[in-house]
């Protein structure tokens, strides 16, 4: 069962440094699309990365890009080597990326996200002309659409 | 500086997401309204936000909706739609079979 809403509670609750990014932000925002996984920018620190490992621990995360699909096992010595990490669990696919495009690094996505509050605490997400900058830069055509849905809204919310 | 995001007084319907998404591929993320977008021209500068998304074929009255409930809210109603998606997809798969 994907459980998106969760897997976030979980990061939550062990403390990790991320923002959420990408769709699952979009949707966060009100958008309507549908997305299957959840995109978070984070600080690629090792004690992060150990966190976030540990927050992962009992819903068996593997990285989903090796054929072997090798169970997440960090250390504070492969962590000093990873840039992102593409992972599948028991409640839904997570992408860890240290940069946003048409954002930039960690720093200054969490410089450029808004705070939400979850049964877990505050949690950030990137900001709507943020999420519009990237989703402009990806440029992809779903992204088009994104960006429609997400310029209504932030219309939407200036008027109120 | 931490922010919130603004919210609204609440209500739902996810049955739209269902179609579209069941109509797309698994690794493509969809929208509720987009089976046959008009594309906008490079001529709507002087249209809003909310007019260009119509008139590319988005059910802006969705998004109205979803502004009605908080982020949680929203989060937890996506995950609701896309788990019976996928049971979707896959009932329709295993008829295939």
């Amino acid at each position: 069962m994907i459980n998106l809403a969760n897997l976030i509670e979980k990061l939550l609750k062990h403390d990790v440094d991320f923002v959420i990014v990408g769709g699952f932000a979009a949707v966060a925002h009100g958008a309507t699309t549908l997305t299957q996984d959840v995109d978070i920018c984070c600080d690629f620190s090792t004690d992060n990365l150990l966190r976030l490992n540990h927050a992962l621990a009992d819903i068996h995360p593997v990285h989903r890009m090796t054929p072997q699909r090798l169970p997440l096992a960090l250390t504070p010595e492969t962590c000093r080597s990873l840039s992102n990490l593409y992972l599948d669990t028991d409640m839904g696919q997570l992408d860890c990326l240290n940069s946003v495009m048409g954002v930039g690094h960690y720093d200054q996505v969490r410089r450029s996200s808004c705070q939400i509050t979850l049964p877990g605490g505050p949690c950030q997400v990137l900001d709507l002309d943020a999420l519009i900058e990237s989703k402009k830069a990806m440029n992809r055509p779903r992204d088009l659409e994104a960006v429609l849905q997400l310029e209504t809204i932030r219309d939407r919310i200036k008027r109120h | 500086m931490d922010r919130p995001i603004q919210q609204y007084p609440s209500n739902p319907s996810t049955a739209s997401y269902l179609l579209n998404f069941l109509l797309s591929s698994p690794e493509d993320p969809v929208t509720v309204s987009s089976m046959e977008p008009n594309k906008t021209s490079q001529t709507d500068t002087l249209l809003t936000a909310r007019q260009r998304a119509e008139q590319y074929g988005i059910d802006v009255s969705l998004i109205d909706i979803n502004l009605q409930k908080t982020p949680y809210e929203r989060m937890r109603q996506h995950d609701r739609a896309l788990n019976l998606a996928l049971q979707l997809r896959q009932a329709m798969e295993n008829r295939h079979d």
